[in-house]
């Protein structure tokens, strides 16, 4: 493989996190959030600073994660009283401070971000690490899915007073899934710090918020494998149409659109529908 | 408060901003009872039974279920203690079949704490617990359906089943009959009676008064919020001011 597929390769991986982890939050247990990205910045940010100071990547690693964690819980808690749109204006609310504060803050590089990031320190075994961690991201997630904490996230999206009268204690649930989708989001953020070697505001704003909903929207909500499928396609296509790369916040934003006009349970889904009715019909 | 009392409700009060929804209402309910609650339409029935489950916090007053004080909790924590709620409006989890919704009731065990969840993955140690609860309501031949597929009178039962899936002491039902045809209330309100004699204690709204003057042997009677009348169910509906609630003024002495 060469320098430039194995880049594809990382950033790929690192948008597979980033989907699999929002779909934590919005596909699994019906949370939406338009502040994804602050998250990511989070763990970046983290990881920049302290890699800068010297720690290596088995301290960077499990800081960013708890950082984004901890600014999950914060924003998670806030957002316990609102539901639906309101919601959707909370988390991007959370979103814009993030940036706000990152741009206008000394320490944090302002404008400029911080370069020169010192790399891993895991040389040509990198790029299997990062790798390596989507596939366990994945994996945490299909155990989340198919534990009893995916079943009641279920409850919890789709009727949260009945999943109150059977004994779930909804706001609980809900913080459990804002931390772990942004502990899962500072990982992200830790890897990218290391792949690119330098950060700015400007990678943890709106449109990569909307990037990342959509890739969970156009997967399909709840679905794995279309968070994995979708990341992946949305990571190639601005790398294969250059022109997509100079509208990404307008090409993602119509793909989102006709995503819910259209096909609001996703590819996935729509797809496993298919496959599966003419074997149904089959066996009849 | 003697030993076999299981509700004890005293000056129970709650205010929606200047609307007094529920004022100064006391009552008891003993182990075993199955108690219907009838007034007109905003006297404050539904309140009650929120107010009771928890999902409406009281402005003053005292709840205690089994000599524990209630005001504070929540909920999820009045749920798991044993007081189960069925919803006027099927609330179903269209998402899931019709034996998962009730699977994931029978499981408020593994579902108190989020951490507890995700170690569990096993689901099917609780089907037989849960077709169990379909059985008693009929409709275990419809376990694997979803729920948007099935008819008023289906979901009805299914509300039931879910909230008789948490082993309640203590069972609010919001106008189980509401809606269902004349055999099909019938067939549900001797299932309800039934439900009650293997020892569930039961308070249910109710409209229709024939049904509920066949299966309760006790009724309360609320009206703007006050409480009007609580006794044996015929003493009750021949009070006058029952009477009065219901037809208008002057009624009594027609």
């Amino acid at each position: 493989m060469g320098a430039y597929e194995t880049s594809l390769l990382m950033l790929i991986a690192i948008n597979v996190i980033l989907a699999l982890s929002l779909n934590l939050i919005s596909g699994l247990c019906g949370q939406v959030s338009l502040g994804h990205a602050a998250f990511f910045g989070m763990g970046a940010y983290a990881t920049a600073l302290l890699a800068k100071a010297g720690v290596g990547l088995a301290l960077t690693l499990p800081v960013a994660a708890v950082a984004a964690g901890a600014l999950g819980l914060v924003v998670g808690l806030c957002s316990l009283r609102v539901r639906d749109d309101f919601l959707a204006i909370a988390t991007m609310a959370a979103g814009f401070l993030f940036l706000g504060l990152v741009r206008t803050s000394e320490a944090l590089g302002g404008e400029l971000g911080i370069s020169q990031i010192p790399d891993a320190g895991l040389g040509a075994a990198f790029p299997y690490f990062v790798v390596g961690c989507a596939v366990l991201t994945g994996l945490l997630c299909a155990v989340v899915k198919h534990s009893w904490l995916g079943y009641a996230f279920d409850a919890v999206g789709a009727d949260e007073v009945a999943a109150r009268s059977i004994g779930i204690d909804t706001p609980k649930y809900k913080l459990a899934a804002f931390v772990l989708g942004t502990v899962l989001a500072g990982v992200a953020g830790c890897l990218y710090a290391y792949y690119l070697g330098a950060i700015g505001a400007e990678a943890f704003g709106f449109p990569v918020s909307v990037m990342i909903l959509a890739m969970v929207v156009i997967g399909g909500m709840g679905s794995l494998w279309g968070s994995v499928l979708a990341a992946t396609l949305l990571t190639l296509a601005p790398e294969w149409f250059r022109f997509i790369n100079d509208y990404k916040l307008l090409v993602f934003g119509l793909l989102l659109f006709v995503m819910m006009r259209f096909v609001p349970g996703g590819i996935v889904p729509w797809i496993l529908v298919r496959v599966r009715r003419p074997q149904r019909e089959g066996s009849r | 408060m003697s030993t076999s009392e299981l509700l004890h409700i005293r000056d129970i009060g709650v205010r929606f901003g200047g609307l007094v929804a529920v004022d100064g209402v006391s009552f008891d309910v003993k182990d075993g009872e199955l108690v219907g609650l009838l007034g007109p339409n905003g006297a404050g029935k539904t309140t009650l039974l929120r107010l009771i489950a928890g999902v409406v916090t009281p402005t003053t007053g005292e709840i205690h279920f089994r000599h524990e004080r209630l005001n504070r909790l929540s909920a999820a924590a009045r749920a798991r203690r044993g007081i189960g709620l069925s919803h006027q409006i099927v609330r179903p989890f269209r998402s899931m079949t019709m034996l998962e919704n009730v699977i994931l009731a029978a499981g408020s065990e593994i579902t108190s704490s989020p951490w507890r969840a995700m170690a569990t993955l096993d689901r099917t140690h609780l089907r037989e617990r849960a077709l169990e609860c379909l059985r008693m309501v009929d409709i275990a031949d419809l376990a694997d359906k979803m729920p948007s597929t099935q008819p008023l009178g289906v979901l009805k039962r299914l509300e039931v089943a879910r909230a008789l899936a948490m082993r309640p002491q203590m069972l609010l039902l919001d106008e189980p009959l509401a809606g269902l045809g004349h055999s099909e209330a019938v067939k549900l309100a001797d299932l309800i009676r039934d439900l009650n004699r293997t020892g569930v204690t039961i308070v249910l709204i109710e409209h229709n008064i024939a049904e509920v003057m066949r299966i309760c042997p006790r009724i309360v009677v609320l009206d703007n919020g006050h409480k009007i009348a609580d006794g044996p169910s015929v003493a009750v509906m021949e009070d006058p001011a029952v009477v009065e609630a219901y037809l208008g003024e002057g009624a009594s002495h027609a």
